[in-house]
């Protein structure tokens, strides 16, 4: 790879070859997924497992078997029963999704307008070939005919622009990430046809292509109008229409949905035969970290789609079970409210990160099964992640008290807020800064509280552990959490480079440049404190011995090319 | 008797409202909000808002208590917050499954506890006695949760026996149904039947020692008409009474197995539409499970009527 410069006529489809789409993927923060998937274990798994003492590499090993382990032959048939690690799914429809668990789900019901191949690659999912004009700041797809969503209903040019004027127009939670698109009406999405349509940006989005794929991509997950308008919103977010892999048979919600293979799907595997190659795959939900486990050690479940970390041992031993590990596209941290004091001054801030034994930490917290983070970016984005990171915040206890001691807050008494399921990191978190002389109390709420308690409009906490999910791209977080105006600035963060480093990394179509934009703000980010950065969670799922085909995206689930041995 | 009956029903009815009216206030009173859990880390203040409206939210608080009295008042439940389903369909689907567990529970419960109670008794001081005893004692200290998660990992995991997620209804066949509710079933009635069996156990005793069962040995009744007539039909009463408290014993003991379970029943309903603060669900799930119990009682006052001829007559001069 000479150059890194992704010119319009690579992005241009019907197929982006490997080479470019490593380098697009790059560009959007997914190329260390792409080597991750790419079956020989690439440069991304690499350096992922060799930063990870902790992490267990043959979970590694095993998930790329599994990725280069196709079907062949009659291997139709079959139905997955499948266990989800939550007490109820509760909302399909895609641009309303906030819950990673959720459109797990829905990226085997919808189709986006790309995809990612197994290997990784971008290639056309509702749309057969496309090209990318004005310096990356339009899109031209033209779209495969002869596709109907699941209630027979053709798809056209027009569902696009449905799809894209409602997640706007609607103010779905998915709405900023089309946040530069022109307006709808306005030249934002023109259809040309039944079976083209353009998407103009105000300016390049370097992440565009991404956002509009299956799965990551909510913004853009195509609806169908007439479903939607016949069974009312309300009903289409519990058993939705789509034009993906599997249709919804049945839903009961907290007990069971049922998805039944859609007959008429468009996609086939390489030697012709019509995907997917279950019947269906049933989904019931398994709040409980033992059940789950039990349910499939003895069977009742094939896949559960989260391991419950203090789980991860048991399943590792078990006979028939699969461990599949990933490293995780995420990252958390101590977010330290800066309107409550002390947290307002970046001294006290960096003081308590340098408290902070991250290794320790994620042995405490997670069993292990995390790697320790001294910023934002995470291993899995090997494009833009370095070992190097800058020290600021690195572990160095003595120090650390000396800088609060200055700052005339040595043994600041202050709690941590927390929900149940961060309550183990609370935990450990609260034990390394009582044992470093500072007095922190835990306080525990429900969920609801919680976003209640962090919301802008109340900030009513002293710090709490907390970061992004899943993100595939680090732009989209970051932009999220330290934008002075950022949806999830709870901390009231407020630097104005960092805010102009944002805007400036997106329009950024070289990797290379946006990559030095990316890790001078980050940069910024560990030197200021917002957030002491703590870990990068694994993405951690199970399956039993019959179950192949599976290919381990990074936080995706996807089915289609699922099949049961007996 | 009749004038009784109306008396407790007329009672029930009052304890109903004063459940409801509490319910509805007490639930507005905890902190947070449902628009916040449903919209979650994304929400902007324009979507809060708007949601806020939507769900009527926004109204004051008497207003909202007026207009959900009369929707309870004419079978309107409304639709869950989160999820948008009908109340009324979600509350349909999970109660079934509840009440088979308690009911299947409750028959496992009573039919151990009884035989257990009376062996316990009759025996007393004996190695039947005692083993009745340990096991009691076990059964009270055991908490449904851990006896499902033990019940699971021998049945399900090591034996393979029985399926450990989820509910057949009764509709894809009696077997299916029962396989699939037998562990859950276990799970809250061992609890349940340690309680019962304690009282059946003392309560017994009590009447084997008392003056009249000395008189009838005295005039020559035979062993088994002496025990399960005489000394059964009074020692009963307040078996009865337990077992009809220890009802809130399964009752409670099935949130924590349909959790183990993975059944959707009224009691995992409840607890995440509190945690989600799913107000309309919460409202009708926990209406119906006090009507159930307050139904019970009344059924346990009516039963008293039938079985103790002094409650039958001292409730007409009532």
């Amino acid at each position: 790879m000479a150059s890194d410069q992704i010119s319009d006529e690579e992005l241009s489809g019907p197929v982006v070859d490997r080479r470019t789409t490593t380098k697009l993927l790059a560009a959007a923060g997914l190329g260390g997924l792409a080597g991750c998937a790419g079956g020989g274990g690439g440069d991304a798994t690499t350096a992922a497992s060799e930063t990870s003492e902790a992490s267990s590499t043959d979970g590694n090993e095993e998930s790329t078997d599994v990725a280069t382990d196709t079907p062949s032959g009659d291997v139709r048939g079959g139905r997955l029963q499948a266990g989800w690690f939550t007490g109820s799914i509760d909302n399909l429809d895609p641009p309303y999704i906030g819950v990673g668990q959720y459109f797990q789900v829905a990226a085997n019901v919808f189709s986006g307008l790309v995809t990612l191949n197994e290997d990784l690659t971008v290639r056309g999912d509702l749309a057969n070939d496309w090209t990318v004009e004005n310096d990356g700041a339009t899109f031209v797809f033209d779209l495969r005919e002869g596709v109907t969503f699941h209630d027979g209903s053709a798809f056209t040019a027009e569902d696009v622009r449905y799809t894209i004027d409602r997640t706007i127009s609607q103010e779905t939670p998915a709405a900023a990430k089309l946040s530069s698109l022109q307006p709808v009406d306005d030249g934002g999405v023109v259809v040309d046809g039944d079976y083209s349509v353009t998407l103009n940006f105000e300016e390049p989005l370097a992440p565009a292509l991404i956002y509009l794929s299956r799965g990551p991509g909510r913004a853009a997950t195509i609806v169908s109008q007439e479903a939607i308008e016949e069974m009312g919103a309300e009903q289409y977010a519990v058993e939705p229409v789509g034009t993906g892999p599997f249709e919804v048979a049945e839903h009961s919600v907290g007990s069971e949905l049922v998805l039944d293979a859609y007959d008429d799907y468009f996609e086939t595997d390489e030697e012709g035969t019509a995907l997917p190659y279950l019947d269906g795959v049933t989904i019931t939900p398994i709040p409980e970290p033992s059940s789950i486990v039990n349910a499939l050690r003895s069977g009742d479940i094939q896949f559960a789609n989260l391991v419950p970390l203090q789980n991860v041992s048991q399943v590792s031993d078990a006979s028939e079970v699969d461990l599949l590990q990933a490293p995780g596209v995420n990252w958390n941290g101590l977010a330290m409210n800066q309107t409550r004091e002390p947290f307002g001054s970046r001294q006290v801030r960096r003081g308590i990160a340098k408290l902070i034994d991250t290794e320790q930490f994620v042995e405490t917290a997670y069993f292990g099964n995390a790697l320790a983070a001294a910023g934002p970016i995470n291993a899995a984005t090997a494009w833009v992640y370095r070992e190097d990171k800058p020290d600021d915040q690195a572990y160095a206890p003595e120090e650390g008290k000396q800088l609060l001691e200055d700052a005339g807050a040595a043994g600041a008494s202050f709690s941590l807020l927390t929900t149940e399921s961060d309550l183990r990191a609370a935990q450990a978190m609260r034990q390394q800064l009582n044992s470093a002389g500072l007095d922190v109390e835990i306080e525990q709420v429900t969920s609801s509280t919680y976003w209640d308690r962090t919301d802008k409009s109340n900030r009513d906490f002293d710090v709490t552990v907390i970061g992004s999910v899943g993100d595939p791209d680090p732009e989209q977080s970051l932009w999220n959490f330290y934008r002075k105006d950022g949806p999830w600035n709870y901390v009231d963060y407020q630097n104005d480079e960092v805010h102009q480093l944002l805007g400036e990394q997106r329009s950024q179509l070289d990797r290379d440049a946006r990559a030095e934009t990316l890790q001078e703000l980050e940069g910024l980010l560990i030197a200021d404190t917002p957030h002491a950065y703590l870990s990068h969670q694994d993405d951690l799922a199970a399956m039993r011995t019959e179950v192949g085909g599976f290919t381990h995206v990074p936080y995706m689930r996807n089915f289609h090319t699922v099949s049961l041995d007996e | 008797m009749w004038r009784y009956i109306l008396k407790r029903v007329a009672h029930s009815v009052f304890v109903m409202w004063l459940v409801a009216t509490t319910v509805f206030f007490g639930l507005r009173a905890i902190p947070g909000g449902p628009v916040r859990a449903m919209l979650g880390q994304e929400a902007t203040p324009e979507a809060v808002a708007a949601l806020r409206e939507r769900l009527g939210l926004d109204q004051p608080l008497p207003v909202q208590y007026v207009d959900w009295m009369g929707d309870m008042l004419t079978l309107e439940f409304g639709r869950s917050i989160v999820s948008s389903e009908r109340v009324g369909t979600i509350v349909a689907q999970a109660a079934p499954k509840t009440f088979s567990i308690a009911a299947i529970g409750v028959a496992i419960g009573l039919l151990v506890a009884i035989p257990a109670g009376v062996v316990g008794a009759t025996r007393r001081n004996e190695p039947a006695d005692y083993a009745a005893t340990v096991g009691a004692f076990l059964g009270v200290s055991m908490p449904s949760f851990f006896v499902g998660i033990l019940l699971a990992i021998v049945f399900g995991v090591w034996l393979d026996w029985l399926p450990i997620v989820g509910y057949t209804p009764l509709s894809e066949g009696v077997v299916p149904w029962f396989g699939s509710i037998l562990l859950p079933a276990v799970a809250v009635g061992l609890p349940y039947a340690a309680g019962v069996t304690r009282m059946m156990r003392s309560a017994l005793l009590e009447t084997l020692d008392a003056a009249y069962m000395r008189t009838a040995v005295a005039k020559g009744v035979g062993g088994r008409v002496r025990l399960y007539k005489h000394a059964m039909q009074n020692a009963l009463i307040p078996v009865v009474t337990v077992a009809g408290i220890q009802l809130a014993l399964v009752l409670g003991g099935s949130v924590t197995v349909e959790l183990v379970f993975s059944i959707q029943g009224l009691g995992r309903v409840l607890v995440n539409s509190i945690l989600e603060r799913n107000y309309p669900v919460t409202q009708v799930a926990i209406l119906l499970v006090s009507g159930v119990f307050v139904f019970m009682n009344l059924l346990v006052d009516i039963t008293y009527t039938a079985i103790d001829p002094r409650i039958r007559y001292g409730g007409e001069n009532a």
